[in-house]
């Protein structure tokens, strides 16, 4: 039994060595269906509400208002849609391996790229607050010697973040895909001794991958993918926070 | 070695494919933004004002109603000293009107009664003029016949009148 | 003979690197159990000490991410990188 585990497929190429993979074809997919939502939640709003449509709306809107006002206080209020943006997109990515299609997830571009637009804030918020003259003195204490390390861990922050990520769905979709073969294989060891057609149909139809893949998908699909898109929310919120807060 | 059909590695980094994340994310919260926030927040703002404005025009109807109680208060106590003050002239004028009708009537019968009084008096004085007359002929005729030629008209005429106007006078 | 040397460097290192796992195992044992004494001590507190025993245990997890990525690359690119250079 062969198991290949790979990045996204190239889909198409375009010039100066762009490519089109899954990833992005799958994450545009996401987006279309998010905006196909939103606008369908939000096509006939009233005053006052009489579709169970709007109550949803109103209470997504509400729901990350709090969450992020709860989190970064009433300043950041401003940052509601974005954080909104990249929950539903993380989710979206992650549930997409449900319908069979590759997470883009799993890809380290896609994480490296969102983990990156936090390392930036969180820099612009680092420079805002303390300016540039705070910001090198905060990288050399305790002590001067100590600014390489302080070098690493400003970086080491969206790179953590990038890889938890990464790594998460990676690990589920490598234990799953290792689990299939495991399962194909124990299917084989038992019944593809069975004489004539019995022994091809089961080596055909492994009846064994049938229940424990399910539970599995619950776990690194479902669960796993919800909290690590939560979590990366909620750090990307909590370092931009104490970036902004004047030491 | 990147050709369409075959995989990337699983730990591959690409600058193109980074920035298109970044760029797929920017654009949702663009979309999100369009999409979802502004209208629901549009739609939260519209009922906040509404809100306020039925809180106002219901602040506004019980401030209007309390105005309308004072002013419907004010014309029933004007309405109310403008009755007493119309009893007050009315029964001023009855008053009056009638203290005409009295002294008119008074003033009447005092006219009638100094009429009659009046005519009672003519009335008298007629009478005594005629008993006085009627007197004197019936006292000569009675002293005629009483001394019987003795006395002489003529002569005793004198006598006679102040006889008749002693009794004049005690009438 | 290099070539299997070189594999089987590669799928020792993969094997070390999961030891990184005790970490996070260990880790995330106490914050959880810690949480259940904090969930007994106040239960009207639940939610919120769940979302934050969630987040440190996600923060913990990173270290064994760590371990389980250099596993990835040692089993799956460090092979072909090395044996391209013999």
């Amino acid at each position: 039994m062969e198991i290949e585990v790979t990045g996204a497929k190239i889909l198409f190429e375009l010039p100066f060595g762009i490519t089109i993979t899954e990833t992005q074809v799958n994450m545009w997919i996401v987006m279309a269906v998010i905006a196909g939502l939103c606008i369908w939640l939000t096509h006939d709003l009233k005053v006052k509400p009489t579709s169970k449509r709007q109550i949803v709306a109103e209470f997504l809107v509400k729901t990350a208002q709090n969450f992020v006002e709860g989190n970064m206080g009433k300043r950041f209020a401003f940052f509601t849609p974005y954080i909104a943006a990249l929950f539903s997109l993380a989710l979206g990515c992650c549930f997409v391996s449900l319908l069979g299609m590759y997470p883009p997830t799993s890809d380290l571009n896609t994480t490296l790229g969102w983990a990156a637009i936090t390392f930036v804030l969180i820099t612009f918020y680092k420079f805002k607050t303390n300016g540039l003259g705070g910001y090198l003195k905060g990288l050399t204490e305790p002590i001067f010697i100590m600014a390489p390390m302080n070098v690493i861990g400003e970086f080491s922050t969206p790179i953590s973040m990038a890889f938890r990520m990464f790594g998460n769905v990676v690990s589920g979709s490598i234990i799953s895909a290792l689990v299939y073969a495991a399962l194909a294989s124990a299917n084989s060891a038992l019944f593809g001794w069975l004489p004539g057609f019995l022994g091809e149909w089961a080596n055909n139809y492994p009846i064994l991958q049938l229940g424990l893949p399910a539970v599995l998908s619950l776990y690194f699909d479902i669960f796993s993918s919800v909290l690590q898109s939560f979590i990366f929310c909620m750090l990307t919120m909590l370092y931009i926070k104490s970036a902004a807060e004047v030491e | 070695m990147l050709m369409a059909g075959t995989s990337l590695e699983i730990l591959s980094i690409n600058v193109w494919h980074v920035l298109m994340a970044i760029g797929n994310l920017l654009i949702l919260v663009l979309i999100l933004k369009k999409f979802l926030f502004k209208p629901v927040q549009n739609i939260l703002k519209q009922r906040e004002e509404e809100v306020g404005k039925i809180y106002s025009d219901a602040d506004e109807a019980l401030s209007k109603a309390n105005e309308d109680k004072a002013l419907y208060e004010q014309k029933l106590m004007d309405a109310k000293s403008e009755a007493d003050s119309l009893i007050k002239l009315a029964s001023e004028q009855a008053k009056r009107e009638s203290g005409d009708i009295v002294s008119a009537a008074r003033k009447e019968a005092e006219r009638r009664l100094k009429n009659a009084d009046d005519d009672i008096e003519l009335a008298k004085k007629k009478a005594a003029e005629d008993m006085m007359d009627s007197i004197s002929d019936m006292v000569i005729d009675l002293a005629e016949k009483v001394v019987e030629k003795e006395i002489d008209k003529d002569s005793h005429s004198a006598l006679i009148d102040d006889a008749i106007n002693r009794l004049g006078d005690s009438l | 003979m290099e070539r299997a040397l070189v594999l089987m460097g590669c799928a020792i290192g993969a094997g070390l690197s999961m030891i990184a796992g005790i970490g996070p195992g260990i880790g995330e044992g106490y914050a959880v159990g810690k949480a259940c004494e904090a969930i007994a001590r106040q239960p009207e507190q639940k939610s919120s000490v769940t979302t934050t025993m969630l987040m440190g245990c996600a923060v913990a997890e990173t270290t064994g991410l760590y371990g389980f990525i250099m596993g990835l690359l040692l089993i799956l690119l460090a092979p072909g990188m090395f044996l391209k250079k013999l």
